[in-house]
Formats: C-alpha cells, structure tokens, sequence
C-alpha cells in the first residue's frame, strides 16, 4: 500500500537518556517531518543540548532509537547541520573565516578531503548571504561574539543540510543583533528543516509554527494554542 | 675557516645541512597541528620513549633510526590509546611512558659495547655525524608526513580546533589524534640526530609557536613555521661551528630566544 507521509526527517522512539543514574530524557517520542520548523524550550537543565546530542549520535540513548531521514543516526546525520551551543572552537589560533566554513565542507570519516574552488564558491555564497563576505581573510580571533555566531552558522550551512539543528544561536548576541540574526535565518532557512533551542520564547512563538516543551519528557505544542498562561502553566508543571 | 667555506669543503657539514632543512620541512608541516592538539607532552613521552629502541637497534647492530622510527610508532600507538580510553589521568600514564622509555634504553645502552659514549649522540644530538643512508630515510619520513598532510588536512584541523564539533560531521576524532602522534613519532626520528632527544620537544613546538603568533591563516603558519624552523637550524649549525659549541643546544636556544622575542604578539 502506497502511502503520502514522508519519511521524517528525525524520529524519535522511547529515547531515554541519563547522566549517571540521572535521568535527563525520558521516553521521548518526536517526529519531525522534512522542510519543516520546531522550537525546542524548556527550562535550565531539561534536557534540550542534550536532545540535540543524541540526534546527533554524540550521545547514545540508553534506550529507544534515533533515525535521521530514514536512516541510523550516523548515515543520516550527515544531511544535517549543527550549530552548538557552546562551540569549543579554539579562537586563539590563526584561523580565518573562510577557513573556519570550509571546514563545513569535509566529508564524513576520513576520506581524504580537498577544498575545490566549487567548496570556496559555496562558501563564500554562504558568507555573502549571512553578511559575512568582506570578513573571510579575517581571523576568527578578531570577531565579535554576533559576527562569531554568524561564522558558526555559515559552516553548518556550507553543507546545504536539509536539516539544521541550532541550539540557543543566540547566546552571545545582543538583543538587535538577535533580532538581526533570527530575520536572517527566516529569510534563508524558509525550505530547510529547522529545530531551534532558544529561552527566548517571545522569539520563538512569532517564528515557530510548533514548540516542544522539554523538561525531561517532551511535549508538543502548536503554537497557536500556546498562550502566556499556557506557557507558564508548563513552565511550573 | 668560516662556516660557509666548511660547508663548501666538507661533504659532512653538507649532510648536516640537508638534514637540518629536511627536518625543518618536518618542524612546519607537524608543529602547528601539534600545538593545535595540545600535544606537547605526547610528543614528550614519544620523544624519550623511542630511546629504548635505539637502545635495541644498537644492541642487535641494526641502524639505530630504524630502532627509533619502531620504537617511536609503539610509543605513538601507546599515546594515542592512553588518550582515547584514560584522558583524566593521562599526564601521569605519558609521564610513565616518558621515563620508561628513556630508563629501558639508558640500561642497554649501558650493557652494550658501546657504553654511554654512544648514548649521548641520541640524547644531545649528532648533526654532524648525519649519514647518507640517514638523509634518504630523513626524505622519505618527509615524503610521508607531506603526503599524510595532504591527504588528512582538513579532519586534523578541524578535530584540533573544535573536537564536538567534528564529532558531529563524524570525524573519527581518537583515529586523527592517533595519524597525528603516528606523524609525531616520524618527526622525532627526523629530530633525534638534529638536536637529540631531551632537546627535540624545542623545534616541534617553538617554530610553530613563534609562527602562529604571526600568521594570519593555518597554511601560513606551516610556511612560516619552516622558515623559522630553517633559520633556528642554519644559523645554529653556523654559530656552533664558529663557537665550537654543540649544535644541538645551539639550535635549541635559537628556538626559545625567537618564541621568547615574539611574547608580545601572543
């Protein structure tokens, strides 16, 4: 029998994740279907970095199974673009903007990896459309927290991924530059899958058609539905 | 005579100079990515513990960089496995592969004929002394380093600057950090007859520091860090002679004094 659901994008069955014996993600069910955007909140410590770990395959669920585009995590996870949290990129050191994209480009594993002019053209597009162009001979060191993150967000674009994963991509930007980077990922993400972490909710519910509430177990939400009250009401559930 | 009249006249001051300029080749492809990694005391404990297969080489009278180039891939395989499976206690397990390594070698060198005299030609270095046979296999761990450069370029950079990261695009972060100890392990052996043993740690991380301060991307501080590590070994093989001082200390401290010179940029 034929049937018209695609195949989603990321799958979630009965993932349960703890950090020693504590439990961080309880039988988590999400499915998220392709080309389309989900806000992840919830409060300090829920669960959502963590989440967004085990979609990855940085963290193996003690339970339940992850696939991505139909695929294990591993295979399907290079469809994906990820930009952390708390990039542990090492700033000190030489590396300019082009660089730091390219390296967006390398392959999975260890094939060995070549940057052709076509990867430094895709680059640079990327750099263009997030602002960045006339900074790629510019150390990484001499960036701005805003323009860092825009950095970050270019390499995970770079890949073209069908789908991006940002957690919390506004950390360290201040609120106008928030503003700015939130319109820019809307304008250029509209036909790339989406699932962003933020706190910022007054964000998230002008964005988001849905929201999933995490705090150890994940709840989704339209975001129509979702009034003040609603929100607080899960907040101190 | 003068430095360069000796080099004109003698084929060993020739040889020398070719396996300072071969090394140098090595220090800049290998030293940024090294302090990228923050693998200084793995090159530490690869660089004394490839003493107990000299010790080896000699004892059997094989060539003794064959001994260390052996000695030092085990001690790699040794590092990168300590790294990967216990990196909480990692400075007490390297420091342990450290002076195991230099103590088994000390003990034969001391059994063998040649006593402690042929030791110190490991551990301070033998410039001079550079044979042909050394220079080709000099080149050629050369020709393996560039080639393992060339190829895996880009996931040792990117494992180096942002491990979870590359993680996420499935970079096998344990096998680049263990292909770069292995290419370590390589550059200690193109090291051992330029400044020795104890001084070695100096050229693998001292050009490529004094480099990174001042490049503006990582292939420049490669190019830069050759250039330096070039200068350091020329000058020092010419200020030795005029000296009639030890190259191998000589090129050392040329090393620290331009890292030292060069604070303010850091």
């Amino acid at each position: 029998m034929k049937t018209d659901s695609p195949v989603p994008a990321i799958e979630l069955t009965g993932v349960s994740f703890a950090y020693g014996g504590a439990s961080v993600l309880r039988d988590i069910q999400l499915r998220l279907d392709p080309g389309t955007h989900l806000g992840l909140i919830g409060p300090n410590g829920g669960g959502k970095s963590t989440l967004l770990k085990v979609i990855l395959g940085l963290l193996k669920p003690d339970a339940g199974q992850v696939r991505l585009f139909g695929l294990p995590c591993q295979a399907g996870r290079r469809r994906i673009g990820y930009v952390p949290q708390h990039s542990r990129l090492r700033t000190g050191l030489p590396v300019n903007v082009l660089e730091t994209v390219l390296l967006g480009r390398i392959p999975n594993g260890m094939k060995p990896a070549f940057c052709t002019r076509a990867d430094r053209h895709i680059a640079m597009e990327t750099l263009h459309t997030l602002g960045m162009a006339d900074h790629a001979r510019r150390p990484v060191s001499r960036l701005s927290g805003g323009e860092l993150q825009r950095v970050l967000i270019a390499r995970a674009l770079v890949l073209q991924p069908e789908l991006i994963l940002l957690d919390e991509p506004a950390t360290h930007v201040d609120p106008q530059n928030e503003r700015g980077l939130l319109a820019l990922l809307r304008e250029h993400l509209h036909n790339t899958g989406i699932l962003l972490v933020t706190h910022n909710i007054e964000r998230i519910t002008a964005w988001m058609p849905r929201v999933a509430y995490l705090n150890e177990t994940l709840s989704c939400h339209d975001t129509a539905d979702l009034s003040g009250q609603r929100l607080e009401a899960l907040y101190h559930t | 005579m003068s430095f360069l009249e000796a080099l004109a006249a003698h084929a060993f001051v020739q040889r020398a100079l070719a396996a300072g300029l071969l090394v140098a080749l090595g220090c800049g492809l290998i030293g940024p990515l090294a302090v990228i990694h923050r693998s200084s005391l793995s090159s530490g404990a690869i660089a004394h513990g490839l003493l107990v297969g000299v010790g080896v080489a000699v004892t059997l009278h094989w060539p003794p960089l064959y001994g260390a180039l052996i000695a030092a891939l085990l001690a790699a395989l040794l590092t990168g496995w300590i790294h990967a499976r216990f990196r909480q206690q990692q400075d007490v397990l390297l420091a342990a592969v450290w002076s195991t390594g230099m103590a088994l070698g000390i003990l034969l060198f001391a059994s063998s004929p040649q006593g402690n005299t042929a030791i110190s030609g490991f551990l301070f270095g033998s410039i001079l002394l550079v044979s042909t046979t050394e220079l080709q296999l000099m080149a050629a761990l050369d020709g393996v380093l560039l080639l393992t450069m060339t190829l895996f370029y880009w996931q040792l950079v990117s494992s180096g600057l942002d491990e979870d990261y590359a993680h996420s695009r499935g970079i096998p972060i344990n096998l680049c950090h263990l292909i770069l100890l292995g290419s370590i392990a390589c550059l200690t052996v193109l090291l051992i007859r330029i400044v020795g043993i104890t001084l070695m740690i100096a050229l693998i991380a001292l050009p490529a520091a004094t480099a990174l301060a001042y490049a503006r991307s990582l292939r420049q501080a490669m190019a830069l860090s050759v250039v330096i590590a070039a200068l350091c070994i020329t000058l020092g093989l010419g200020i030795s002679f005029h000296l009639d001082q030890s190259p191998g200390a000589t090129i050392a401290l040329l090393s620290v004094l331009l890292y030292v010179v060069t604070a303010r940029r850091r």
